[in-house]
Formats: C-alpha cells, structure tokens, sequence
C-alpha cells in the first residue's frame, strides 16, 4: 500500500517506528526538513479549507512525517477551530486519494488501522458490522446512510466501494477528533512552526464574519452555532434545519450565510443558493422529534419546534 | 377506604414468592419504587438480591422498577454521574400505540369538571363544558395483549434478520399490564449510546423511511432486489409477491394491478435492472407503496423508550401497580403460549369487597368470568378480580 496516502495507518505507523525517530529529531533532523515543511503546508491547507492531495513521490515518508508533526502542532496548538479544520482535510484528503484503491487492501487497512472488520461481498461491495457502521455514518447527512434505509442483513450493512471510503474517511476524522495524549512544549523548531500556524488561524478566525447573537435561541440551535464557529462539520440536514430555523427568527439571509463561513467545506455561491431557496419557499425547521431523531437536540424544552422556544414565535 | 388491603394483598404476595424475584448485576443497578401513596423513589441501590426480597415483602410497593442500564455508581443523583457502563437495548410494546378495535368498547373517558362521559377516544377537551381535565380509563383484554404479542414476535424477528440478534440473548417480559418488554443483552448490544439506539429504534419502526432513497430516480429508475436486507429488501419482496399475484391483503386492488403493469419490473427485482420509461406515475405509485408497507409493516414501538439508555424496566415477577398482574419473564419460545390474564395472576386468596365507580366489562381472569358491572353496584369478589378492578381505578374497596 502507498503509504503516502494513508499516513494515519498501522502500517505507517510501524514504519515510523522502525526508522526510530524521536520528537527531537521530528524538530531538528535535517532528513525531515521537507516533512516539516510540508507539514506548515498541510496545515495551512487546512485552515484555508483547501485540499492538499500533493504526494511525495520520491519520499512517501514524508507524507508520513508530515502528518505527524501536523497533528503534534495540531494538539500543541489546543484549538477547536483548527482541530475540526485539519481532521476535515485528512477526511477529504483521504476520500480523495483513495479512489481507484484495491477494494482489498482497503479491507485491510480498515481492521488494522480502525479495528473494523470488513468483508468484501460481491466484489464490488463490503459488509460492515451495524454497531461500527452507526457509529461511523453518523457524522454523515442524507437520508440514504440512515440504517432504515440500508441493506442490512443478519447484523451487517452492506456498503459500496465509494460509500466505504467515506465511511473510513470518518474514522480517521473521528481518530483525529480524539484526545490525545501529547502534552506540553516542543522542541523549539517545532514550536516556531506552531507560532507561525497560529498567527495564520487567527487571521482566518478574524476574517470570519463575527456572529450576531440576537435574542433567546433555542438550545439545539445554540449548539449548532457552537459547533460551527468552532469549525465542525455538520451534515446537510443539521445545517438546514439551522438556516431555516435563524431566517424564521428574523436573520437577514446574508448573515445566514455568514453564519456558515467557518464550516470547512464552505461555498460561498452553494451556501448563497440554498439560503434563499429556504427563505424563498419559506421552509419551518424541522420539528422536535425529527430533531431529536436526527440527533440534534439537547435539551427537554417542553415544547415541539425550536421556533416556539422562549414563546418568541415570530410569522413571517 | 384506603388501598391499605391490596397493599396487605401485595405483601402477602411478596411473602410467598418473593424467592421468584431476581436481578441480575444487582449492585450495578440503580432500582426506583413507587409506594401506594404515589411517592417516588429513585437512585436507589440494592446491594443483593436478599435484600431486595426483603425490601419488597416489608413495603410491598405498588410499582418496582430497575434501570437496564449498568453503571459504576447507580446511587449518583444526577444522570451524568451515575458512569454508565453497558445498557440492555429495551424496546417498549404498549397496546396503547396499536390501533387495536376493542379500545372502543372497553375505553372511555370522563370530564372531571362536569362529569361528561364518552368512548376511546378522548377529546383533547369536554364537548359539553369545554374543560381540559380530561381522565381516560384504561382497560386490557385478550384482543390486545394478542395484538401486542404479535407486535411482540414481529419485532423478534426483525431483531434476528436484520440484527443478527440471537434469541439466547433476547429476554420478553409481560409487563403486568397492557404489554411487553423486550431486552437484548449482547455485547454489541449493551454498548450502543443513545444516538445510535434512536437509529435502532427508527429503523425497526420505520421512521425516516426514504421512498426517495428506495425508489431512486436517476438515469433510470431503481428499485432494491430481492436478496437484499432490511426494509429494501422487504420492499422489494413485497413487489414479487405483487408480480406473483399474491401480495398481502393491506396492498388495494388498483395499486396491485398498476404495478403489476410495470414493465420488466420482475428483471428489476431480481437482476438490479435499470427501469426504462416506466412514467412518473409508477415512480410515484411505487413511491407511495413504501410508505405503505412502512405503515402497515414497521414495529410499533415506543422510540423514546429504546433510545434512553437511563430507562428502567420492572423487576421480574414484582406487581403491576395498574393491575395487580406479576411482570413475567420469559424466552422468545415461551411467549407463544404465554396468556397473561390466566397465567400472571399473582394475588390469590380471599375476597375484597368493591363499588364500582365506572362501567366495567365483561372479563376473565385466571379462568373465571368476572362482570359486566354497573356504576354504583357493589359486590364481594376474590382478590385478583377486586385488585384489578380497583387499581384500573374502576371501583374503591368499601
């Protein structure tokens, strides 16, 4: 397997092992010079919201040593923003670079870099066990990755070719979005290029449209506004009901668009359309127990649209 | 006169079979009672099983419950503290939620400001007084235990062809009153959190069924084949049985025969064919036959209940506070034959003397014939019979 594209696996990460760098040498080696440059690049990709499909052909390591020093500034650096940011591109990244792979080695890759064992049916698709599809096609919006609308026979969702990459795309999104244990300074190279994608996070977060906080929202949309500004990556459906439900409250439809500025895969004249589509037909956020069903709601208000919260129902 | 009898009747009970009662994990468990005053108690712990026992034959509460959730701390006062370790996937089969034809005859409902009466179903106000105090009197019968049965068995199912869920791991339990509960306790099972519980629980009742997804129009029209699972591919075994000639009695003539017209639907169904120019009016006719089959086929369960992890279910052979009746227990093959109104009669022994407050029906419990029974007549009748009457709050003692 090319390991260039898949600098998260198991296998890359042996790999790393046997070459036996250490932190120190990840900051001051000059083998890893490039590495450490790419690493700056993939980041500021992700800040930007580009994707950085790039290899290094001569030496795939370097995609490998990239990614690393990527997430240990990632973790140094302790922001949401940028973290949502980056596991979004390793997410694309992935998606990306994956196409045309061996349906195989995919297979592989999938139980021994995210415990999750595949099997290949049909040869063009894979069965994945329910529990592990769950909890990897939650992030994901469309009503086709709902289990009700799957095929799903004796405990296993059978997924396509494609539909598998996405499903692992999110794996290593989730993997990314976990905790991690690196704490602490770094060595100085290291913390200088930390200091540098800082001062670039800020400049974007400063570009961003500041969010108009106007009256008492309902606690679901409060939350959504929150995941957003911290740059998470919220499915189609979730973003819809947010937009529908700030154009009833009173928002202009600009500053609806704003609001979606920081998700990553942001576009500018995409985001326009859509808004004015729900503005123009005059959409109603989706009720309560949709929201609830949809995973959205988080809180027992008592009441069975977000519009009624707070009695603030406003007709247009 | 106070339920302090029955109350007297449920200890009795307790005193003789509490060796039935038993929970497994027991010290990971949070229990909550309901005594007969209605005060609620909840995140209590048991340390064992004996103690339990003697809980339960000393205060003989009215309902007994504990969490089917296992946690590090299950005496915590606030969820979040509580540790959540693993969770029994509950599913909820409630009469209440099936459109069941006897509700009319034995529901009704009574104003409780100007006393107005009226069958199942309520108003959500009085037509005479225009009052919201609306009280609705609830009744169980053979017809509706069987058709939550039914719902019952078609729900294990689906967990088995669809889940891989085995029935060794699969407990039913009559709750004592108008249903079931349904407990799987796999590994894979236990862990789900509460999103992806809402997904099982959508999925089994149908909810968020796509006819878009199922009947996809792009570059042609697809359709699911038949060797696929799930509700694709119930969808497309339900078209067979259409193309066959042999659909089930819910499908209408007119739409049997639209389909049936489809052409080269059959090589739909069973190759994954592409359909060609088969006209807007079949993609909507085959659109509509998912939401269909999603009403009549998908499990009517209570999609709260499966996705709260937190929920408690009642401790197995404890009373039933609205009748008296013992939460039983079984397997998957004993539920066939299991018949509630002869076989979870818990109380026995003695009479108790009632007047009846409102209309009760004709009824058999444990194979005696009981009423109908007239508003305002009194009379003497063994202690399951009065038990029941009373806790469906159809007579007082006297």
């Amino acid at each position: 397997m090319d390991i260039s594209r898949y600098p998260f696996s198991k296998e890359a990460a042996e790999l790393v092992q046997e070459e036996g760098y250490n932190i120190e040498d990840l900051a001051y080696h000059p083998d890893l010079a490039k590495a450490r440059e790419r690493a700056l690049k993939r980041l500021f990709s992700s800040i930007e919201g580009r994707i950085d499909i790039t290899i290094d052909e001569i030496r795939p390591m370097n995609d490998v040593y990239s990614f690393l020093i990527s997430r240990i500034i990632v973790e140094r650096i302790g922001d949401r923003f940028l973290k949502n940011r980056f596991a979004e591109h390793e997410a694309k990244r992935f998606f990306k670079l994956s196409e045309g792979e061996y349906l195989g080695n995919l297979v592989k890759l999938a139980e021994e870099s995210f415990n999750l064992k595949a099997r290949i049916i049909g040869g063009k698709s894979v069965a994945i066990p329910y529990d592990k599809y769950l909890e990897l096609a939650r992030g994901l919006g469309g009503e086709k990755w709902r289990l009700v609308n799957r095929d799903l026979r004796n405990g296993e969702v059978i997924v396509l070719d494609r539909e598998f990459r996405r499903l692992l795309a999110e794996a290593i999104r989730n993997k990314i979005l976990k905790p991690s244990e690196v704490k602490g300074e770094l060595p100085k190279p290291l913390e200088d290029l930390a200091l540098e994608v800082r001062r670039v996070l800020e400049a974007k977060k400063e570009s961003l449209p500041k969010r108009r906080v106007a009256g008492r929202l309902a606690p679901c949309m409060k939350e959504l506004l929150r995941k957003i500004s911290e740059g998470e990556n919220l499915p189609h459906a979730a973003r819809f009901a947010l937009a529908a439900y700030l154009l009833k409250m009173g928002w202009e439809k600009e500053k609806v668009v704003d609001v979606f500025r920081s998700i990553p895969d942001f576009k500018e004249k995409i985001a326009t359309y859509q808004v004015e589509q729900i503005a123009k037909r005059g959409y109603l956020p989706p009720s309560c127990s949709k929201l609830k069903s949809m995973g959205i709601c988080v809180d027992e208000c008592g009441i069975n649209n977000p519009l009624n919260y707070g009695r603030r129902i406003r007709k247009k | 006169m106070s339920l302090e009898p029955i109350r007297e009747a449920f200890r009795r009970y307790y005193r003789s079979y509490s060796s039935l009662v038993f929970v497994p994990e027991i010290e990971q468990r949070e229990f909550m009672f309901m005594d007969f005053h209605g005060t609620v108690k909840r995140h209590t712990t048991i340390r064992s099983i004996d103690e339990l026992r003697f809980k339960l034959e000393n205060e003989a509460p009215l309902h007994s419950y504990y969490s089917v959730a296992i946690y590090e701390d299950p005496g915590a006062k606030d969820m979040s503290s509580k540790g959540l370790r693993s969770a029994e996937l509950l599913f909820d089969i409630d009469a209440d939620l099936l459109e069941v034809p006897c509700r009319r005859e034995h529901d009704h409902w009574r104003c409780e400001g100007c006393g107005n009466k009226g069958t199942w179903p309520a108003p959500e106000e009085c037509p005479e007084c225009g009052s919201k105090r609306i009280k609705t009197f609830k009744w169980i019968c053979p017809v509706c235990l069987e058709a939550a049965k039914k719902e019952a068995f078609k729900l294990l199912e689906l967990l088995s062809s669809d889940l891989d869920i085995r029935q060794e791991s699969i407990l039913v339990a009559y709750t004592g009153n108008r249903g079931y509960h349904i407990r799987v306790r796999d590994k894979k099972a236990m862990k789900l959190d509460k999103m992806d519980r809402r997904e099982i629980a959508d999925h089994l009742s149908g909810l968020g069924m796509d006819p878009m997804v199922f009947v996809e129009s792009k570059g042609g029209v697809s359709i699911p084949r038949a060797n696929e699972g799930g509700w694709r591919g119930r969808f497309s075994r339900l078209l067979l049985s259409i193309v066959d000639g042999n659909p089930p009695d819910w499908v209408d003539e007119k739409t049997a025969s639209y389909i049936k017209s489809i052409p080269r639907l059959k090589d739909a169904i069973l190759e994954g064919k592409r359909l060609f120019g088969i006209g807007s009016k079949a993609v909507r006719m085959l659109r509509d036959l998912v939401i269909k089959m999603r009403d009549e086929m998908g499990i009517r369960i209570d999609v709260e209940v499966t996705s709260d992890p937190h929920r408690f279910t009642r401790i197995p052979n404890s009373l039933h506070g609205k009748s008296g009746l013992r939460a039983v227990t079984l397997t998957p093959p004993e539920l066939e034959f299991f018949n509630p109104l002869a076989m979870a009669i818990g109380l026995k022994g003695g009479d108790l003397k009632v007047k009846i407050v409102e209309p009760v029906p004709e009824f058999e419990l444990g194979g005696t014939k009981f009423g109908p029974y007239d508003e305002g007549s009194e009379m003497r009748l063994p202690i399951e019979a009065a038990t029941f009457i009373v806790l469906k709050e159809r007579g007082v003692l006297v």
